[in-house]
């Protein structure tokens, strides 16, 4: 993968692989989104709609209820754009694979690939012990799911890592 | 014309005027092993608008310490924190400061 800005866009060049794999997790984000906070994964609910802030703060039934609308709201405001990132990776073409972000939207799209890395975290029970495995020989150890979500978080990881770097003095 | 005149303010009343603006309620952040250190101070200087070095001493505090208070605000401006960092994917929580 390449990133670099020009001007006011971000540039991502992928390999066909790596073009693959944004477009499934992006897909699956789409999907996760557009679900109500009932409907979604408990494990995964847990993490994006935690009401154990709005417990401890001593909120009503109401005010938490409304409290997770309003957070289901705000990854529903991301679906348009990751949408038309979507539309771009799945252009058919003969590589190299480009997406076109616009500055002002790459914050968002920073969000919700970490959104993903929660989401693969909360639903294939990975917590610190895995998150720390460095080695190739420990990381075979687990089952293949946890594997496959832990090289996915890593890739999502790379994408974050550039986009903050491009993104430095927009804060 | 009729007048009326203002009820007077009880003590209740008061109570929760001051209440409310009152810089008594701590923004809590906790540790999590997924988040990217950067990402947390690049948060942390998005929504609360810390200079990176202050953003980066208080995401190694939650780092190595498992929590950080990054406010201590009134309870409206401490839930819009709330808010604003859960959306990023935080783990936070509010809670009185004590006196």
């Amino acid at each position: 993968m390449i990133a670099k800005r020009e001007n006011d866009t971000v540039v991502f060049i992928f390999s066909g692989l790596e073009r693959k794999v944004l477009e499934r997790i992006i897909l699956s984000l789409l999907e996760s989104y557009k679900l109500s906070p009932e409907q979604i994964d408990r494990k995964v609910a847990a993490v994006w709609y935690s009401t154990r802030g709005s417990e401890k703060a001593g909120m009503s039934a109401d005010e938490t209820a409304d409290w997770v609308k309003q957070l289901h709201g705000v990854r529903t405001g991301r679906i348009e754009f990751l949408q038309k990132c979507l539309t771009q990776l799945t252009r058919r073409n003969q590589g190299p694979f480009s997406l076109t972000v616009p500055v002002q939207n790459a914050e968002g799209l920073m969000t919700a690939l970490n959104d993903h890395r929660l989401l693969l975290a909360a639903h294939h029970d990975i917590g610190e012990t895995e998150m720390a495995l460095r080695s190739f020989a420990a990381m075979s150890k687990l089952p293949p799911d946890q594997q496959a979500a832990l090289c996915e978080i890593e890739f999502l990881a790379y994408i974050i890592d550039e986009l903050l770097q491009l993104l430095q003095g927009s804060a | 014309m009729e007048t009326e005149t203002l009820p007077e303010i009880t003590e209740d009343t008061k109570e929760r005027v001051e209440n409310a603006f009152e810089k008594n309620w701590n923004v809590i952040v906790w540790n999590d092993p997924v988040n990217l250190m950067n990402y947390v101070v690049f948060v942390f200087m998005k929504v609360l608008a810390f200079p990176k070095e202050k953003a980066t001493k208080h995401m190694l505090e939650v780092h190595h310490q498992g929590k950080s208070c990054v406010a201590t605000e009134t309870r409206e401006k401490a839930e819009l924190y709330h808010q604003q960092l859960q959306g990023f994917g935080l783990n936070v929580t509010i809670e009185r400061a004590e006196s």
